[in-house]
């Protein structure tokens, strides 16, 4: 993946990547901060999704119009580390499309706040019908109790009815500042004709932005294993979790490579195998390795039949045990970096995929080669690297949440019927 | 044997797909696309609608059967050997097909492409169906069976549905549309059928409708379409057993008058869902004609339901909106639903049933219509991008009429559409005495 860098007179970093051929262009406009600076939960993902309500030269409805009449995917993503407008569309769109991502960017109003509260909140219950939903979210805040990472839905529906268009608003004035961003083109493009553009465009955006300041983690000690009651369900929906280290540090490599191993890999990974084909525990069975700026969380999941949830924690239990007890095979570990290997291949195919590669890569202060960087780091992993980070991270005491109905709990022993 | 290899353009694609069909009738289609990636695609022309009420859900359970082993490569080996060189592998089982494929890195001269193709076609014409994988038949009302194998992962999988109140409610609109046409069972059957079905019935089905002239392998990737049509070619050889001309279903009776049906469950949000039987899914200018009008409808921010019901409507009821046409061969399923206030589950069905019925008296025309054009002319750029959604389309052509032109014939037809052409679809396919309604509200479980 070739790219330039450059960046425009206000300091805003550009990069671009000529992809030739290419039927549609991306452009993805990434904001340093996120959920992790917001001091109630909700502030980031309303602040997203009120970029798209109006400015004062388009209305929601003309934006809409816009969007849909030529053909433009526009998404607002908020993240914990960041905030995303990304846009795909017919490389002859690419004009409109950089006016339209451009005004919204600095013009929004944010007026639309209370109707998009009450629609923002109408989606998370929604969300939360699904039991899969639920249980991730009482898993997150019971990880990170008092932190933003832990500002799940269900707590951004408590906090949404206090929040207004003032407070929003400021919020994310002090994110926006060339300083604080970074543009990436992605497409059959002409770099020498598209700088030009954005200067013209984001040129004027004042330099600076607020540095992005979250408080620390604190940390709960496990075991936990925190309980909600669905008052109908076929399943329990089962999540533990350990705490790693941030997305900078060296660890990430083994770490990614044991979650590959364990369950991230497909059909052939250890939980898929042992919990799924041979005890046919569930059709759902995974595990799960992300990283934040300041910590990273290793969790593992699991929908199984309500009275499976003791034979599914002792199956986890077990598992673990293994990583942190037997020595990895060298052949499977080598499975485990090939397979991360041709996921880097899959996970580039598209200019949007390699659009925000790059946007979330640069605005995490990763660089721009980090996947490369990343790659080598994971094929230079040795089989003694995964059982030293296993026996590091994933203690036999993990933070956990189960949800499943009260009958099933109780014949769990995790709570009275 | 045939040698002929057919030409055909692709839209966003500079060189053109090479379609071949051997002897033994398996279809096979190159798809040249610039890029590492490369997708394997096998497509079998069998699905629920060749099931029964007491083989309910045997298309699906052999499809997770298929990847238990071989002669030449036992349980495990496939997902071992390909994902380790990065491969994403999957299937999925609707009405009327059951799909096989394996997303991969070509790698150096094409050598895990290789790997793939031999241990796919291996997978698709020699699969051994092991007891021990099966694992013994059980009474699924007694939940202390000690040894679960697949039937339990199945039965997991039906339990994880019945627990997702969107999609009980799509079964249950489904089952709201049909009475007769085999489209009216779930795709995954019960939990009583997986728990009892033998090997014997699984094995005959596999016998009855995998067969070569039930299949077609579609490929997309930067490979040179002759010498990739020969290695498949080679990799298939097939037996001698033939599928024929597909069986045909009597259509299911006309519905004169609207069928509604409410249901409580577990959670905090209503729903309302509306469905309309469509055209056949080979139709293609009807088919395409109700693309613009469900986009129309339901599909993108400025679309009537966002604007209208979200958007604009003063204290609306709704939170969330959409609409589409899922596309099955003998019939396509039209759909408009919505998320809403748990309090106002009726009234929000009345708004809905509005905007669907207004687009009778407010057809889609002028600037409407351009837009949908648009955006419709715009998936097929998006679907040059991915090899994956590639095969995926030229696939569904092949198995809902038999050939590309349900793809190729798309984009002429689509520019060719009129307003009356439109109209006249929404008039025979949107009525309201076709609909049939499913809402979901608070409550105890049914």
């Amino acid at each position: 993946m070739s790219f330039e860098t450059t960046g425009l007179s206000n300091g805003l970093p550009v990069v671009v990547s000529p992809a030739p051929g290419t039927p549609r262009t991306a452009v993805c406009i990434a904001i340093r901060g996120g959920s992790r600076t917001e001091a109630q939960p909700g502030v980031a993902g309303l602040a997203a999704r009120l970029l798209l309500k109006g400015t004062p030269s388009r209305s929601a409805e003309r934006i809409a119009d816009e969007m849909d009449r030529r053909a433009i995917d526009l998404d607002e993503i908020s993240g914990s580390e960041h905030m995303m407008l990304r846009a795909t569309f017919l490389n002859s769109q690419l004009e409109p499309a950089l006016d339209l991502m451009a005004d919204i960017l600095q013009h929004s109003t944010f007026a639309d706040l209370p109707k998009e509260a009450a629609r923002l909140a109408g989606e998370i219950q929604a969300s939360l019908d699904q039991p899969v939903a639920r249980a991730r979210d009482l898993f997150v805040r019971s990880v990170f109790p008092g932190h933003p990472y832990g500002h799940t839905g269900s707590l951004v529906l408590k906090s949404l009815p206090g929040l207004d268009v003032e407070g929003v608003r400021g919020w994310y004035r002090r994110q926006l500042g060339a300083g604080n961003m970074n543009v990436v083109v992605v497409g059959d493009v002409d770099p020498d004709a598209v700088v030009p553009a954005l200067e013209a465009r984001l040129g004027g955006i004042a330099p600076g932005g607020e540095p992005s300041v979250a408080p620390a983690v604190s940390r709960v000690v496990g075991p936990v294993i925190a309980t909600e009651v669905k008052a109908e369900a076929h399943q329990a929906q089962i999540y533990q979790g350990w705490y790693t280290r941030g997305h900078g540090h060296l660890d990430r490599a083994p770490l990614s490579a044991l979650n590959t191993l364990l369950g991230a890999g497909g059909l052939s990974c250890r939980l898929f195998v042992e919990l799924r084909d041979k005890r046919g525990l569930a059709y759902t069975v995974r595990s799960g390795f992300s990283t934040f700026a300041d910590v990273g969380l290793f969790s593992l999941y699991i929908g199984t039949s309500a009275e499976n949830i003791r034979r599914a924690l002792e199956g986890f239990a077990e598992q673990m045990a293994r990583v942190r007890d037997e020595a990895i095979l060298p052949d499977e570990l080598a499975h485990a970096q090939g397979h991360l290997q041709g996921e880097f291949v899959l996970g580039h195919e598209t200019n949007t995929q390699r659009c925000t590669d790059f946007a979330v890569h640069h605005i995490l202060g990763l660089g721009l080669d980090f996947t490369a960087r990343f790659l080598e780091e994971v094929l230079a992993t040795r089989p003694e690297d995964l059982q030293r980070i296993a026996q590091e991270y994933l203690s036999p005491e993990p933070v956990a949440a189960v949800v499943a109905t009260r009958e099933a709990l109780a014949a769990a022993g995790l709570g009275s019927p | 044997m045939k040698q002929d290899i057919e030409q055909v353009s692709l839209p966003y694609l500079s060189r053109p797909a090479a379609v071949s069909v051997t002897d033994s009738g398996h279809t096979i289609c190159i798809i040249p696309k610039p890029g590492e990636v490369v997708h394997l695609h096998t497509a079998v022309r069998t699905g629920s609608i060749h099931e029964d009420d007491a083989t309910t859900g045997i298309s699906h359970f052999l499809e997770h059967l298929m990847f238990k082993g071989t002669a030449s490569h036992p349980a495990g080996e496939f997902d071992r050997i390909l994902e380790g060189m990065g491969a994403r592998i999957n299937a999925a089982t609707s009405k009327d097909w059951t799909q096989y494929f394996v997303t991969i890195p070509a790698g150096e001269n094409g050598r895990f492409y290789r790997q793939a193709l031999e241990l796919h076609a291996d997978m698709m014409l020699h699969p051994l169906l092991p007891e021990e994988e099966i694992g013994p038949p059980f009474d699924p009302a007694n939940p202390q069976v000690e040894q679960k194998r697949e039937r339990h992962v199945v039965i997991e999988e039906i339990k994880m549905g019945k627990d997702n109140p969107v999609r009980r409610c799509f079964e249950t609109l489904n089952a709201l549309m049909y009475r007769q046409h085999p489209y009216h069972r779930e795709v995954i059957g019960t939990a009583e059928v997986i728990a009892a079905v033998t090997r014997e019935t699984l094995l005959g089905y596999y016998r009855r409708w995998y067969t070569a002239d039930n299949m077609v392998t579609v490929v997309a990737g930067d490979l040179d379409p002759a010498s990739t049509i020969a290695g498949i070619r080679e990799q298939f050889r097939f037996g001698a057993e033939r599928t024929g001309p597909l069986p045909a279903f009597s259509p299911e009776p006309e519905q004169a008058e609207t069928r509604a049906k409410h249901l409580t469950a577990d959670v905090q949000t209503g729903y309302v869902w509306a469905g309309f039987r469509g055209p056949a899914g080979w139709a293609l200018r009807e088919v395409i004609a109700l693309d613009v009008a469900m986009l129309a409808l339901g599909e993108g921010r400025s679309s009537r339901l966002h604007q209208r019901l979200v958007e604009q409507l003063p204290d609306t009821p709704f939170f969330d909106v959409g609409s589409a046409q899922w596309e099955y061969r003998d019939e396509t399923t039209l759909m408009a639903h919505g998320v809403c206030r748990p309090d106002v589950v009726a009234e929000s069905a009345g708004l809905l049933r509005a905007q669907v019925a207004g687009l009778v008296p407010e057809p889609v025309a002028g600037a409407e219509l351009e837009k949908a054009l648009t955006r419709l002319e715009a998936r097929f750029a998006s679907d040059a991008e991915r090899a994956a959604d590639l095969c995926f389309r030229v696939a569904d052509s092949m198995v809902r009429r038999g050939d590309l032109s349900l793809y190729t014939e798309y984009l002429p037809t689509l520019r060719a559409l009129t307003p009356a052409d439109v109209a006249a679809a929404v008039q025979r396919y949107l009525g309201e005495e076709r609909l049939c309604l499913v809402t979901m509200a608070p409550g105890e479980n049914e």
